[in-house]
């Protein structure tokens, strides 16, 4: 890890949960990207919930006990679009029971700047995470654009 | 970091407290997966499929339901034969079970239920049929897979009884050229 890399790890939100996990977290290719980007939310911008990653949601929703996991629920899941992230809500609120789900009610969009965090690129279901930064508020950079 | 918790509670759940050793459980991949599983592909030492499907969570546990299936039922979903409804009452065991796991990934309060037994909340109603692409990549390998399996069992021939030497035989000697 190269001393800019470093700085941006110290910076991170959640910093002290990567740094106890026995892998790189976030991974390697995780990189500062700017992009467009849209998120499940509920109603309120201000929902406490709305951008608080499943590592913080009592109890942890887990049913294995890696690492790789831990870290990948400790990033906030965005998409790259609103037809991708209406289609991913459509496939989970088809298998489970959208009250259990608790996933969000409302679809955010806002723009991801490179100061945010570090993220992946998409993957083949528009689907990427970013591990914010401890200074960023993300709900201040996303509005709500629609119902879920 | 204040801890959430989810709105919903979970009608409790009849049936025979049992005992599942967590470690004979192994993890094959997710089928439905975001940010962390749903719906989880397992294998036990015995190499039998298994699914592991979230509930919903209290304050303490999140609830998963976890029953047997194999190749030819995941076939029949994947094919769209079979709903997610039917293919956890046709799981071989005739019954699945509830377990709760805490935040350090302990398996607890593990109960055995008949099919019949369990609650509605916990069913998928309506069922829902499984569509091309609708689950994480684990899960469209794992249908491909099962689609050649399949495919190559159509293709094996019988083998006539008396061809049956003819297939055993022996190589032949080999011969030193002199």
């Amino acid at each position: 890890m190269d001393n800019a890399q470093e700085d941006a790890f110290k910076e991170f939100r959640y910093r002290e949960q990567m740094e106890r996990l026995s892998i790189p977290c976030p991974p390697e290719d995780f990189a500062p990207r700017e992009t467009v980007a849209f998120r499940w939310v509920f109603e309120e911008m201000g929902d406490e919930q709305n951008f608080v990653p499943q590592y913080f949601k009592n109890p942890d929703r887990f049913n294995e006990k890696e690492d790789k996991l831990k870290c990948q629920a400790l990033g906030l899941s965005l998409f790259d679009s609103a037809v991708h992230a209406i289609k991913q809500f459509a496939v989970l609120r088809k298998y489970l029971r959208e009250d259990v789900l608790n996933l969000g009610t409302h679809l955010a969009k806002g723009a991801v700047q490179l100061g945010f965090g570090l993220s992946d690129l998409p993957n083949h279901k528009g689907h990427f995470t970013l591990y914010p930064f401890a200074n960023i508020e993300l709900k201040e950079h996303f509005e709500i654009v629609s119902t879920l | 970091m204040s801890k959430l918790v989810n709105k919903k509670s979970l009608p409790l759940i009849k049936g025979e407290p049992a005992v599942l050793r967590q470690d004979d459980f192994r993890k094959l991949g997710e089928l439905l997966y975001f940010e962390g599983p749903l719906l989880s592909h397992f294998v036990n030492l015995r190499n039998e499929d298994f699914i592991m499907k979230w509930c919903g969570k209290d304050h303490e546990f999140n609830h998963w339901m976890l029953y047997k299936t194999n190749y030819e039922l995941l076939h029949q979903f994947f094919r769209g034969e079979i709903g997610d409804l039917e293919l956890i009452q046709k799981t071989p065991d005739e019954h699945a079970y509830f377990v709760d796991i805490d935040n350090e990934i302990h398996w607890k309060n593990i109960v055995k239920v008949e099919i019949s037994d369990i609650p509605a909340d916990y069913l998928p109603l309506p069922p829902s049929f499984y569509e091309l692409g609708d689950f994480e990549p684990y899960g469209e390998n794992l249908r491909t897979y099962l689609d050649l399996h399949f495919s190559r069992l159509n293709k094996l021939y019988k083998i006539p009884q008396y061809q049956a030497s003819l297939v055993a035989e022996p190589p032949s000697p080999q011969y030193r050229k002199k």
